[in-house]
């Protein structure tokens, strides 16, 4: 067995969480080793301008899925490789609002945060600084905002002019979209050139991701990036403590020493991580003496309305997501659902186009080379709509196993009623808005999008399994980070939050660490 | 073969705008068909003739660079991602899948009319029974087959699609405007059918799964 010199913090897993962390704690002078699963990206050389050559980029190891909406994974949520889900996201950068920590107060459903939005505003207004996100000189919604750090992108895309159109027609207001994407240069990255691959991976580093900001200016903090480094084990000595942990590096069994180990691996593989790691002490999994590792996982509605105008919208040019409204965030006495929505613009190339329409409903034949004909008139629109939380939605083990002997997860996962109601009220917005833009509804369709909980925070170590920093109630020197201690889901694009978080873990490890406190 | 909106649009035509990666990537989707991994002769053949029918791509070598696409995929080996615990791992899928297509005989009106050599009629037929029959490989099927066939430069041609604009990007990207080099519509374009269809039987069932 290889085992490399001790470390301060091991992280598991460098995606927007781990890379945050890793840069905030290297530059903090804690010695710092990320373990990545996947390989370190090239963005210039691994990746192309082209749908079918970037499936890579996904989670690949077989996951098994059950419920009676089973999720859709891979590609649709899971990273893989150095940089994470960062790689493929569309690069929304939403805030989480003051209504989203206080769920059960407010509306009697889910639970609260440990926290509140204030507790979480700092690391918002730092991250949005540190990644020069753009956004709208105003912000119509609460809670008031400082200004975001860059200019609105400009010019808009066909999908979000109509998606304006349609909402300033209802009465709607709709934004261009904040996003981690720059409108102009900043720190030798250009601004966006409108090529549309977001989500097969930036070539041109104008859309952040970890890979190109956090990770190399941890590595440059003395961190040590390992990547193809696939985990398998988190080690606990008879006092209860973590010791390190063990992986795989090219077939060979490898442990780490560390004095903190730090899970940023998101929300299938953390909770999947501690159940792997069973002990005399720990029987059911580290961490899990009350049963929540692997519970209330969460995701977000993601219905699409795709509508045909009799004008070209040439949906294949610009960012994909360049207008956002927040009008049904809020839960709305009116309404026979409690909590809300956003809504976005969504631009599309030829695969996501015919899978989204063609294969979800089964066209083929002559009307598909018709749908094909008019691709070039069509736009989406998008939601992202808050699914409470339940226990029943969850991560377990399989019984199969993976190429590293391992068992398989397998992540059951059904909607509950609030969910069917906000679908079918989302899906007549999303109609009204492009009828109102003078499109013409022709196709919709259920999805989801984003995966968060699954090691969910708390104040109560008999319901969650972290403390609002990451800090396992069990384990004092075992922290988790990122979307998987996501109590609820809200209705907001997640990466933003998974940022905010993992800069806030980073700064208590290192507050404790000052004061020999681990 | 119905009309594109695009006559006489090449994406191809820019490919020297591209970066050399991606260009390759391309390219080599225009190359001749290499011989198969994965598929076995009479699993592609299948296959073709399933493509011909939910395709309506009467162009067999479109068709063969389609099942040379899907069968490098498979061949990769880069794993599944996730599956339905009720469901065969991918590569059962398929090969069970592709099998029992071959060996239909609904509605043979001679003896020895199995999938691959049936009529155009019969074979639709077939291909919309097993839509019924046995949805999952069906929608495997009908999935990859969509996704290998729009990842081709003459697809994306008749779409009018601008193609990967790396590292030139694209300028003019609001309503009504567009690059120079972008496809431009012809003169007269096939009009628009006034009302479209309502929505097809298949969006209700799509629909029907979140209904409470």
């Amino acid at each position: 067995m290889r085992e490399p010199n001790p470390c301060d913090v091991v992280i598991v897993g460098a995606g927007a969480a781990g890379g945050v962390a890793a840069a905030r704690l290297a530059a903090a002078g804690l010695s710092v080793v990320v373990l990545e699963a996947g390989p370190h990206w090239n963005p210039q050389k691994d990746w192309a301008s082209d749908e079918r050559a970037t499936a890579n980029q996904a989670w690949r190891e077989t996951r098994l899925t059950a419920g009676k909406n089973p999720l859709k994974l891979a590609k649709n949520n899971s990273g893989r490789g150095v940089g994470g889900g960062t790689v493929h996201f569309n690069g929304v950068c939403l805030r989480l609002t003051e209504s989203d920590f206080r769920m059960r107060t407010q509306d009697g459903v889910g639970v609260d945060w440990p926290i509140e939005y204030a507790d979480l505003a700092p690391y918002y207004d730092l991250i949005e600084r540190e990644t020069a996100a753009c956004g709208p000189r105003e912000w119509p919604w609460a809670p008031k905002r400082p200004p975001y750090p860059y200019p609105p992108r400009d010019p808009l895309s066909g999908p979000a002019q109509l998606f304006q159109q349609g909402c300033e027609r209802l009465g709607m207001n709709a934004v261009p979209a904040p996003l981690f994407i720059l409108s102009a240069p900043f720190e030798g990255r250009p601004a966006c050139i409108n090529r549309g691959f977001c989500v097969q991976g930036c070539t041109v580093n104008a859309k952040f991701s970890t890979l190109i900001t956090y990770i190399p200016r941890a590595i440059k903090a003395g961190a040590e990036v390992r990547a193809e480094c696939q985990v398998t084990g988190i080690e606990v000595g008879e006092d209860g403590r973590v010791t390190g942990v063990t992986y795989l590096h090219e077939g060979e069994t490898c442990r780490q020493e560390a004095a903190v180990v730090l899970l940023a691996a998101f929300a299938i593989e953390t909770p999947r991580l501690l159940l792997l790691s069973t002990s005399a002490l720990f029987p059911h999994g580290l961490a899990n003496g009350s049963g929540m590792v692997g519970k209330r996982l969460l995701t977000h509605l993601s219905h699409d309305v795709w509508a045909r105008f009799d004008r070209e919208v040439l949906p294949y040019k610009g960012t994909p997501v360049l207008a956002t409204s927040l009008d049904c965030y809020a839960t709305n006495p009116q309404h026979d659902w409690v909590r809300g929505f956003s809504l976005h613009a969504h631009g599309f190339r030829p695969v996501e186009f015919v899978k989204g329409i063609a294969a979800k409903h089964g066209i083929w034949g002559q009307p598909l080379q018709e749908l094909l004909r008019d691709y070039n008139f069509y736009t989406k629109v998008t939601m992202v709509g808050e699914v409470l939380p339940s226990d029943e939605n969850r991560v377990t083990l399989s019984t199969e196993l993976d190429r590293f002997g391992l068992p398989a997860p397998l992540i059951t996962f059904s909607y509950g009623e609030n969910e069917h109601r906000m679908g079918q009220g989302a899906l007549q917005k999303m109609r009204a808005i492009m009828g109102a833009a003078g499109g013409q509804v022709l196709f919709e369709g259920a999805d989801t999008a984003h995966l968060m909980g699954g090691c969910v925070m708390g104040d109560n170590p008999a319901t969650s399994v972290v403390d609002s920093f990451g800090q396992a109630h069990e384990v004092p020197n075992l922290f988790i980070t990122g979307a998987a201690i996501f109590p609820t889901a809200g209705a907001a694009n997640p990466t933003l939050t998974v940022m905010a978080l993992a800069a806030r873990t980073a700064d208590r490890i290192i507050e404790l660490a000052a004061h020999q406190a681990l | 073969m119905i009309r594109s909106r695009y006559p006489g649009y090449d994406v191809m035509q820019e490919a020297d705008e591209w970066d050399e990666r991606t260009r390759a990537i391309v390219a080599d989707r225009l190359k001749s068909p290499e011989p198969l991994q994965f598929f076995k002769p009479d699993e592609a053949e299948v296959l073709m003739a399933a493509a011909q029918v939910l395709l309506a791509e009467d162009d067999e070598w479109l068709r063969r660079k389609v099942v040379e696409l899907i069968d490098r995929q498979f061949d990769k080996g880069e794993g599944e991602g996730y599956r339905p615990q009720t469901q065969p791992k991918d590569g059962d899928l398929w090969r069970a899948g592709l099998a029992s297509l071959g060996a239909d005989r609904t509605g043979a009106d001679r003896p020895g009319a199995h999938f691959v050599g049936a009529p155009p009629q019969i074979q639709t037929a077939r291909i919309t029974a097993l839509q019924g029959d046995d949805p999952i490989f069906f929608q495997a099927l009908h999935k990859e087959l969509l996704s290998a066939y729009c990842s081709l430069p003459p697809v994306w041609s008749f779409m009018g699609y601008g193609g990967p604009a790396f590292p030139r990007g694209y300028v003019r990207i609001e309503l009504g405007a567009r690059d120079p080099w972008e496809a431009k519509p012809a003169a007269t374009v096939p009009a628009l059918p006034p009302n479209g269809p309502p929505l097809p039987p298949g969006a209700e069932q799509v629909l029907g799964r979140i209904e409470p």
